[in-house]
Order: structure tokens, then C-alpha cells, then sequence
């Protein structure tokens, strides 16, 4: 398999993608914010970081740089996109993904390891995540409550559009666990054709057990390298 | 009409303001601090308090209300998120 690892400038995560995707054995290339074509690739990442300075707003400059139209056939086309941290944040002011991320409940930039509740195993991002697994992965943002109004979020619920949630070690969602205050705990999402997700925490920081013995986040590539090798159900009809 | 040229430069003779406000059902952890120092300083009768942003644009002469939709579409599509914010926009 071949992944385009999207490089803004301001993206810091880019090269740790680029890592997790070759430590599961398979090839990643940066495409430029500049670019125009994403080539012939199977899935794309938008990395975290802070694309543009974060000015105006995360994401928002991000979301009209050249490369992101290739993004947006791309997905239109069905192909894999998985938006981690800024590039969950890129894909929200995109469109290609539902609602919105806003300024942490705490006003304070959190940095560190969280649980996440699976909360369904029916998309290419979930699919290799052991039923009732916890995953330990860290975050890094300052942004990252996720807002929708009440009709979005009623919709997202009905099509099993959450993918992941805020946790405590029991797999409870409880207050002190959700570190953003994002509504229904929610820490990442896919589009209603299942085929463009993101999510704020980091997989792509633990999926190496040298790197501080977490690997859970490689579950969430390993995931996508399933789906795309056995190319059933990658889009919702 | 073409703008008027000074010295080679357009003449700068509309100035947009454009106010952007986190909408009233979005959590807005800024207003709520700064209402709460606010109270904690000793200003009486605050009864709610927004953070939001302002942007500035100069403009050269031309169509005002032309202007005005591109200012609109501009604010619909990229200054502000109509998700989470609300925008208004004066033309002067």
C-alpha cells in the first residue's frame, strides 16, 4: 500500500506518520501543500501540527491550500483519509468531516496519554481494534473540543458516525476523562460514507513500544491496512 | 468603475469591520473567564460576556454592493465558521 502523507507548513507530525506507516510494513510520501496531484496513492494523511500558525482559526487556511482539492476528489472518490489532531481539524473546516473543533474547556493546551473507547469496529479505521480494547494513545492540542449543533450530533449518533471517546482506565465516559470538553466525550469521527475520519489524539505518537511501551495507536493504521487489502466496504453505498 | 489611482497605489476608500462572535449555543470557555474576573474584580451587573474577533479590511473604490457580496461570501466561506461562530459586517 501506498499513503500520501499531506505537509503543510506548521505540520509537525508528518514525519512520525511517515514512520508508523512504513513500521506496518507499507510505503508513505509526503505530498506538499503546494501540490496539485496526490499521485497514485491507496490512503492520505493530514498530520497534526499547526498548519499556517493557526491563524483565524485551525485549519482555516489549511483547508484551501492546493493539495487539499486533490484531498477532497479524493475522498469524494471514495479513498481512505484519516485526519489526526490539526488534520482532524483541517478536514471539520474542509466539510469533508461534520462539526467543528473549538478551544479547550479549560482554556489550557493538554499534552498528555488518554484512554479511547472503540466505539464501533464498523469502519476501515476500527476494524483491527480488538472488541472492548482500550486504547492508550497521548494528546497534544489546544483545540480540541468537538462541537456540533444537536441535529448534527443526533445524526452522527444514528449512523454510527463516532469512532472513538474519551475514557477513563475503566472504559467509563466520564467528566474527568473527556480532557477537552467535547461533547459525548467525542475524540474522533468518520463521515457518513465512512470513508474520511479524524481524531484528536495522536496514533501515530504510540505505535512503537520503544517510544514509551505504548503501541495502541498502530491498531488504527493497522486498521486502514486491512480495509484496503481486502478493499470490502470501504464506502458505505 | 476602476479604482482611482494615487502615486501608482489604489486610493483606499472603503474599509470593511467585521465583527466574529462564537454563536450563543457554542461553550465559550474565554467569555466565561473573563466574566468571571470581571466579577472577581468588582464590576458589577455583567450578565454575559462573548470573546470573539475583529477583522479590518481596506479597500480600494469600487461597486459597494458588490463589494458587500464578496465581503459576505468571504465571511461565509473563510473568515468566519458558521458552525461555531456568527459573523456582521459594516461597510464604511
Amino acid at each position: 500500500m501506498k499513503f500520501a502523507v499531506v505537509q503543510f507548513p506548521g505540520s509537525n507530525s508528518d514525519q512520525d506518520c511517515v514512520h508508523t506507516v512504513q513500521l506496518c510494513g507499507h510505503q508513505a510520501e509526503l505530498r506538499w501543500h503546494k501540490d496539485t496531484s496526490l499521485g497514485t496513492v491507496d490512503a492520505v494523511l493530514v498530520p497534526g501540527g499547526f498548519s499556517y500558525g493557526d491563524y483565524l482559526r485551525t485549519g482555516a487556511i489549511a483547508r484551501f491550500s492546493p493539495i487539499m482539492q486533490a484531498v477532497q476528489q479524493f475522498a469524494a472518490d471514495g479513498g481512505l483519509v484519516l485526519g489526526i489532531c490539526n488534520g482532524f481539524q483541517i478536514l471539520c473546516e474542509a466539510g469533508l468531516l461534520p462539526g467543528a473543533l473549538i478551544r479547550n474547556r479549560s482554556l489550557q493546551f493538554r499534552c498528555e496519554p488518554v484512554f479511547l473507547k472503540t466505539t464501533t469496529r464498523d469502519s476501515a479505521f476500527t476494524r483491527a481494534i480488538p472488541e472492548g480494547k482500550l486504547l492508550q494513545v497521548p494528546i497534544a492540542h489546544g483545540e480540541g473540543c468537538y462541537f456540533a449543533d444537536a441535529e448534527t450530533l443526533a445524526k452522527l449518533k444514528a449512523n454510527n458516525q463516532i469512532l472513538w471517546q474519551y475514557a477513563n482506565a475503566q472504559g467509563e465516559l466520564t467528566e474527568d476523562a473527556n480532557p477537552n470538553g467535547s461533547l459525548e466525550s467525542i475524540a474522533g469521527i468518520c463521515n457518513d460514507r465512512r470513508n474520511v475520519a479524524g481524531l484528536m489524539p495522536h496514533p501515530e505518537r504510540a505505535s512503537e513500544l520503544l517510544m514509551g511501551g505504548l503501541a495502541d495507536g498502530k491498531l488504527i493504521f493497522d486498521s486502514m491496512i486491512a480495509a484496503l487489502a481486502s478493499q470490502d466496504r470501504l464506502v458505505a453505498a | 468603475m476602476p479604482p482611482t489611482l494615487t502615486a501608482g497605489r489604489a486610493r483606499l476608500t472603503m474599509k470593511a469591520k467585521i465583527i466574529i462572535t462564537p454563536k450563543k449555543a457554542v461553550l465559550d470557555p474565554q467569555g466565561k473567564t473573563v466574566e468571571s474576573a470581571l466579577a472577581h474584580l468588582g464590576y458589577q451587573g455583567v450578565q454575559g460576556v462573548h470573546v470573539g474577533k475583529y477583522i479590518e479590511i481596506d479597500l480600494a473604490d469600487g461597486d459597494r454592493e458588490a463589494t458587500r457580496q464578496q465581503l459576505d461570501d468571504a465571511c461565509r466561506k473563510f473568515l468566519s465558521n458558521p458552525v461555531i461562530e456568527d459573523y456582521q459586517l459594516v461597510l464604511e
